[in-house]
């Protein structure tokens, strides 16, 4: 089975938390470049405030692009996998059989977005595809509490 | 059988209180304190004792200085009732397959755990227990989050204990489907080996010269250079020219901190003997039994199928010896800070591999520590890309130094190279130690720096797997990642991709 990318909403929805983090960031950096340089060089600290900003734009334009192109996930019946990241790739596999708990959430920029996130733990850890559309996250919900009352009853058969 | 207060309507019933002794033993850090504080005023409790006696308790309250005395008073009171209510109205009861713990203090607590969820039952007894003549019942569940810590924790008379432990053991064996009276091992006092298996010589015990050596070969190097330093520099320091009597009691508050560090490290040197003082280890049926301990004694049980990863370590000192260590990871043994869950002592490989066979073969059917498969050469390639930020932060150390200090440009460039020199010999040293094995029933996964760790870990215990790939290892094709258990993960070595997926589909 093929990775499937994700809705062409989640670059948006990235898009934005970019934008929230980078602004915090900016406030920030900005902040702590006047109190500290201003005084002892105003060129110096206007060139930092634009580095500073410049870095934030390019953040803003080009790490949604990357993240989004990158993004990828597989639900088939024998494991789910998510590859993600910007340069650094991390992929995380977890086999079906070891599913103990689902949850769906949404963030309040999720909810401008119709998305929602679906995290899947087992006893060693956490799995979590983020900006699915809500209807894919609630199909996929719906699987995935399907297969897990499948285990919970072989388990049990077991016993 | 334990009848502290048996439900006549339903025998399977027990309900009973932790013991009076754990009012004190449970705020024992509170207690230490008033005690430390009592020492530190008892000449000022005199005085305020007499002043009352001379003047009257009147002209004592109106002094002010006997308030103090009546605050620490009060508050210790109160603390005392505080304790006493809350044993006084805490119940355990076995009834059936359930233990509940309720407390109805003003918050009502009910606390109901299924024993088909118990993952261990063990006993413990640290120095006031064994005084007072208690013993701890530790349960854990087969919850995730609280992996690392003891679920429950119940005091009680030692007989109660004992018969506690069996009446859940019990219980825990007749919901897995096998009969109660089955459950040879747990029915006897847990300190106590059966003669079946006593007879078979199948026990591993330690005597007090194999903990020394254990203990030797467990040493942080750390450790041994400050106390072999504080030694030398001591002896140095009485016999040189320098030596004055009386200065060291002049310069009390700075050698004060030197000494705590000094006491810290041998502590560090002689710890391992004090916990494992004893270790006893067998196999009987499907469970591993294991007991030790000086000041606290502890017992367990560990059920096999519920072990999660086999740990062979090699500390740098063992690693130099050529000793080893097996260690186990599993719910309810090496839970606190100071604890390792140690399966044998430093060993020989041989004997290592023998303890080990008779121990659990089920992580050992096949030769665990030969065939494993050297990290690929290009993670050499990917150490050296990363070793990059060290290089440039080192460099513009020393640059910010020489331009600040007075420092001779010699000195700064050797200092920067013999750190850079270190880094790379990290780096090296754990591309050396780093390796893997697919096996048919196992991975093993190697890793380390000075020390070396192997990881055994069965493919259905693995809950999952992260794989990372640094933008260097992208490029040459090969990543690393992480295999995660309850309560652990292992480091994968780089590999090549294919390498990876070949992991990843043998897990799933």
């Amino acid at each position: 089975m093929d990775y499937v990318k994700l809705n062409p909403k989640a670059e948006k929805c990235m898009r934005v938390n970019e934008i929230i983090k980078d602004v915090i960031f900016l406030a920030a950096a900005i902040a702590a470049d006047y109190f500290i340089l201003w005084e002892r060089s105003h060129m110096a600290c206007l060139l930092i405030g634009a580095g500073i900003i410049v870095l934030a734009a390019v953040c803003i334009i080009i790490i949604p692009r990357i993240r989004y192109e990158r993004y990828r996930y597989i639900i088939d019946s024998a494991n789910i996998r998510v590859r993600e990241g910007i340069f650094w790739i991390k992929e995380t596999i977890i086999p079906m059989e070891r599913l103990h708990k689902l949850q769906v959430s949404q963030g309040p920029v999720d909810r401008m977005f119709n998305l929602s996130s679906v995290k899947v733990t087992t006893a060693g850890g956490d799995g979590v595809i983020k900006f699915l559309a809500d209807d894919e996250a609630a199909l996929i919900a719906e699987h995935l509490k399907d297969k897990i009352n499948q285990i919970a009853a072989e388990e049990r058969r077991k016993q | 059988m334990i009848n502290e207060r048996p439900m006549e309507n339903n025998p399977q019933t027990i309900r009973l209180r932790c013991h009076f002794s754990s009012i004190f033993e449970s705020l024992w850090q509170f207690w230490a304190i008033i005690a430390v504080t009592l020492f530190n005023q008892i000449d000022t409790i005199i005085e305020l004792v007499q002043d009352m006696k001379n003047s009257g308790i009147r002209q004592a309250l109106a002094e002010g200085g006997i308030w103090g005395l009546v605050a620490a008073v009060g508050i210790t009171a109160a603390v005392l009732l505080f304790q006493f209510l809350r044993w006084r109205k805490t119940w355990v009861t076995l009834d059936g397959n359930l233990i509940i713990i309720e407390r109805n203090t003003l918050n009502r607590i009910h606390n109901t755990i299924a024993v088909e969820n118990l993952s261990a039952v063990n006993v413990e007894r640290n120095l006031f227990e064994r005084i007072v003549g208690t013993a701890r019942i530790k349960m854990d569940t087969n919850s995730m989050t609280t992996a690392d810590k003891t679920d429950v924790s119940l005091v009680f008379r030692e007989d109660k204990a004992i018969a506690f432990r069996q009446a859940v053991i019990s219980r825990m064996n007749q919901v897995k489907g096998a009969a109660a009276e089955e459950n040879l091992a747990e029915d006897i006092r847990p300190d106590v080996v059966p003669e079946s298996i006593a007879e078979s010589g199948n026990v591993f015990s330690y005597g007090a010269l194999d903990m020394a050596k254990h203990s030797f070969y467990s040493m942080s190097i750390i450790n041994l250079l400050i106390v072999v330093g504080g030694i030398a520099s001591s002896v140095w320091y009485r016999t040189s020219e320098y030596y004055e009597p009386g200065a060291v009691l002049e310069h009390a508050g700075a050698i004060i901190p030197v000494l705590l560090v000094f006491v810290s490290a041998a502590y560090g040197l002689i710890k391992k003997y004090i916990i494992y003082y004893n270790f006893r280890v067998y196999r009987d049926g499907d469970d591993l039994h294991l007991r030790y301990g000086l000041l606290k004694l502890k017992s367990y049980t560990v059920p096999v199928d519920k072990i999660s990863a086999l740990q062979i370590v090699q500390p740098t000192l063992s690693r130099i010896f050529g000793k080893y260590q097996a260690r186990i990871v599993t719910v309810g043994v090496g839970d606190e800070r100071s604890e390792l869950s140690n399966l044998t002592m430093a060993v020989s490989k041989e004997e290592l591999l023998h303890q080990l066979g008779v121990l659990i073969p089920e992580f050992v059917g096949e030769s665990i520590m030969s065939g494993v498969i050297a990290e690929d050469r290009r993670g050499i390639a990917v150490r050296a890309v990363k070793s990059v930020k060290w290089i440039l932060m080192i460099a513009a150390g020393a640059v910010v130094i020489g331009m600040r200090t007075d420092l001779p440009t010699w000195i700064i460039a050797c200092c920067a190279a013999a750190m850079l020199g270190f880094i790379i010999l990290l780096y090296g040293l754990s591309h050396i130690s780093a390796g893997w094995k697919k096996g048919g029933q196992t991975l093993v996964f190697m890793e380390g720096c000075f020390a070396k760790n192997w990881t055994v870990c069965r493919y259905d215990k693995v809950q999952m797997i992260s794989l990372v790939a640094h933008p260097a290892a992208r490029y040459m094709g090969i990543k690393r990642g992480s295999v995660h258990m309850l309560q652990m993960a292992a480091q994968m070595p780089y590999m090549e991709d294919e390498q990876a997926e070949e992991i990843a589909q043998a897990v799933i």
